[in-house]
């Protein structure tokens, strides 16, 4: 290869590449600017000295992505009547079906505890339930799940204005959370989406409404 | 330069003001090194003149029965003076130079002139079975350590008068100059420049002279060298080496083996040495050749005057490896080169032993010859010298036309040594302990610098039950990215960067929401307050991190960042290399 591949194998910048040849560092063959290298030398070369490069952090998501939709279709969306927050957490948490008992048992002790600690309604009638760390060992993916009240509750919201909408989050790690919460913060951003919420789409509808969002990003 | 002004008076100050190379003190130093090499040279003489003259006074009590006992109490003497009385560490000699000029700066105090003197007289006067060189080294280092304390000299040159003081002494032992500049270069010192080549030399030099004209034989072991650049000397020559690096190694286990033994028996630093001495006592019974510094010994081989068979010398060789591995491992005060001067001599003339039937009589070098050159090829074996074994066969027979069949030997033994001993006797336990760091070097400034000089206390803590609405007011009071998070007790439960919660902390709405303990990052690593440059650095690295938080135990005590450690390297290096 020539010196833009072995400066992007090494992560390093051509310049760098270009200098550790000049000064005998680096295994390559004939001199500047026609310098030649070999893949399995230059990687053996990277392994013994343990030159990992200047490349950036791999993005932990694609932000192609919409992670939104695919939390959604991970989770549920639908429609009860519970008579308190507590019972909207329970409801959200069972819709999630495929998850056994003890599961659901575990992540709606783990939502409410976080519950607990301060309301999580934060105004224009959206709460946003999630537990305080992640629940690696039920969740491997980020799934959303839409309960829609019937009647909307009291939910010590910032805004005082009672919660009809109920997201409940959950991550399998923290940077995914923020991840989620940034596209959700997003989302929130779109009135057209306020307004469908309060109508209680079924899954359906939201999809797509979070899919021209994704797209217009 | 007050100090040369008070001890050498006027007009000798204005010849020095001549060769005054700016703040380096040039003409100072080559005053002081002529110092050095006259102290040291006596220092040498003196010792080695006691140690014969204790030997002749105590031969009619070794004679007897008390002959087995004698070694131990020696040795026992010897330690005591050592570790008792000076308060020194038990050791060679050579490796407590190189740490005090790896780690201290080359200070060393004044009693080590004599204490490991003193020590080494009674011990090998005794019959111990170990060598004065270690010793002397070590006196003649602290006599140029003391010195350059007095002259108010600097760290470097301070480390320059110290090699003086090491080079002259073995110097004045072999009345060989280039030997102990050879020496003190490849071990003490490890860097050669314009600046430290000189003095080293010159000190080398006058103690040499010193020898020469007080005692007398221009050289220590006289003889011819007759190996030439023939093939078959060259080829014998290889296989030599090949002999001596194998026994170099079984020297430096052996000793290893015994210095761990002693550990074991949990006998300490008084103990071994006299339960050690009677094995050695016991030894000098059946093979009374196998005691002492055994330099009659080696006069006897080079001259051919020992008639021995092959089956005689082997058993020799394995008394005189026993005797010394047991003296020098028990940890009472004597050096290592004098023995494998000795081993090397024996393998010299064993291998004589063993060729000579194969090779006709005239193409065959003398006996001594092949003792000479085993000499050389064990020191550059045991104390991985190189340089060191060829010079010192070179300069004390003259042989300079041997060097060549000389360098076959010492390469080879010095190879096959470190494929099996990645370090010489004397670093092993230096580099074991990490104190094998040279001066002006990387590794030292990485070692030498702690975390808690380089960290940030002026750091403002969250708590996890805060939102990042909360966090919002407290990050417009600095200017800083990175917030630990810690816990009622101020342990650290997490850290929390600023720019990886940035977007939520635009949306008011979410960072109401939003506590601090759901988007810290936990478990993220932590260094101690007390880790090293290096330490804290790997861990940066495996981290991919740019600030950690510095902790003693749990307690928060505050951040660190890469660049600050940089800076701080920086600073170092300019600081103790002086060429910035």
């Amino acid at each position: 290869m020539d010196i833009t591949g072995a400066a992007r194998l090494l992560g390093s910048p051509e310049s760098t590449v270009v200098r550790w040849a000049r000064q005998g560092l680096l295994p390559c063959r004939g001199s500047y600017p026609e310098l030649r290298f070999e893949r399995s030398a230059l990687e053996r070369w990277a392994r013994v000295t343990g030159m990992r490069g200047r490349a950036g952090q791999a993005a932990r998501v694609d932000y192609q992505d919409d992670l939104l939709a695919a939390g959604i279709l991970r989770g549920a969306v639908g429609s009860a009547q519970p008579t308190d927050a507590a019972k909207a957490i329970g409801f959200a948490v069972n819709q999630l079906s495929d998850l056994p008992e003890e599961a659901r048992q575990e992540i709606t002790d783990a939502v409410m505890e976080r519950e607990r600690m301060a309301s999580t309604g934060l105004g224009r009638g959206v709460a946003l339930p999630h537990p305080r760390r992640p629940v690696e060992r039920w969740i491997k993916e980020p799934r959303l799940s839409v309960l829609f009240l019937e009647e909307s509750l009291d939910w010590a919201a910032i805004d005082g204005q009672p919660v009809s909408t109920v997201l409940l989050l959950l991550s399998p790690s923290v940077p995914m959370h923020l991840e989620l919460l940034a596209r959700v913060s997003m989302a929130l951003h779109d009135s057209t989406l306020v307004e469908l919420l309060r109508s209680a789409p079924d899954a359906v509808a939201l999809l797509e409404r979070v899919r021209v969002i994704h797209r217009e990003d | 330069m007050p100090g040369a002004r008070e001890t050498l008076g006027a007009p000798l100050q204005r010849v020095i003001d001549l060769f005054e190379a700016r703040e380096e003190r040039w003409g100072t130093l080559l005053v002081l090194a002529i110092v050095v090499g006259l102290l040291a040279g006596c220092l040498a003489l003196g010792l080695h003149a006691g140690t014969e003259q204790l030997v002749h006074w105590l031969a009619p009590l070794a004679a007897g029965p008390g002959g087995i006992v004698l070694p131990a109490c020696g040795a026992l003497l010897g330690s005591w003076v050592v570790v008792s009385l000076m308060k020194e560490p038990a050791g060679h000699g050579v490796p407590e130079v190189v740490r005090a000029v790896c780690r201290e700066g080359g200070r060393m105090r004044p009693r080590s002139i004599v204490s490991r003197w003193l020590g080494s007289l009674l011990h090998v006067g005794a019959g111990g079975s170990a060598g004065l060189e270690g010793p002397i080294v070590h006196s003649g280092a602290a006599v140029g350590a003391t010195i350059a304390d007095r002259a108010h000299l600097d760290e470097r040159q301070r480390a320059i008068l110290v090699a003086c003081g090491v080079a002259a002494g073995i110097a004045g032992i072999f009345h060989a100059p280039l030997t102990g500049l050879a020496f003190s270069m490849e071990i003490v010192l490890a860097e050669v420049s314009a600046l430290s080549l000189l003095p080293v030399v010159l000190a080398a030099a006058v103690a040499a002279a010193l020898a020469q004209a007080l005692h007398g034989d221009s050289t220590i072991f006289a003889a011819p060298l007759e190996l030439s650049v023939s093939s078959t000397d060259l080829l014998l020559c290889l296989g030599l080496g090949l002999a001596c690096g194998l026994g170099a190694v079984m020297l430096t286990r052996g000793v290893g083996w015994m210095d761990r033994l002693g550990g074991r028996l949990n006998l300490g630093r008084l103990g071994a040495p006299a339960l050690f001495g009677v094995g050695v006592g016991l030894i000098g019974f059946f093979v009374p050749k196998a005691l002492g510094d055994g330099y009659s010994l080696i006069h006897e081989v080079i001259a051919g005057d020992l008639s021995a068979g092959p089956w005689l010398l082997a058993g020799l060789f394995v008394a005189k490896l026993l005797a010394s591995s047991i003296s020098l491992g028990s940890g009472a005060p004597g050096g290592v080169f004098a023995p494998s001067l000795v081993l090397g001599a024996l393998t010299g003339a064993l291998f004589h032993r063993v060729i000579e039937p194969w090779i006709p009589g005239d193409q065959l070098a003398s006996v001594g010859s092949f003792a000479l050159a085993g000499m050389g090829g064990m020191v550059a074996g045991t104390l991985q010298a190189p340089l060191t074994g060829i010079l010192l066969v070179m300069e004390v027979t003259g042989g300079y036309g041997a060097s060549l069949a000389l360098m076959a030997t010492t390469v080879t033994s010095l190879l096959v040594a470190r494929r099996f001993e990645r370090w010489s006797i004397y670093m092993r336990v230096l580099a074991e302990a990490g104190d094998l760091l040279r001066p002006g070097t990387d590794q030292r400034i990485l070692a030498d610098v702690r975390v808690s000089e380089c960290l940030d206390d002026a750091v403002l803590p969250i708590n996890e039950g805060m939102t990042l609405a909360d966090l919002v007011r407290v990050a417009r009071r600095t200017s800083r990215n990175h917030f630990p998070v810690l816990d009622e007790d101020g342990a650290l439960v997490g850290m929390l960067e600023l720019s990886s919660v940035r977007e939520l902390l635009l949306d008011p709405e979410l960072a109401r929401v939003t506590l601090v303990g759901t988007v810290m990052q936990e478990g993220g690593a932590r260094v101690s307050a007390d880790a090293t440059l290096a330490e804290a650095l790997a861990q940066f690295d495996a981290a991919s991190a740019w600030v950690l938080p510095v902790v003693e135990g749990d307690r928060f005590l505050g951040l660190v960042s890469k660049s600050t450690l940089f800076g701080i390297y920086r600073n170092e290096l300019r600081l103790q290399t002086q060429e910035g």
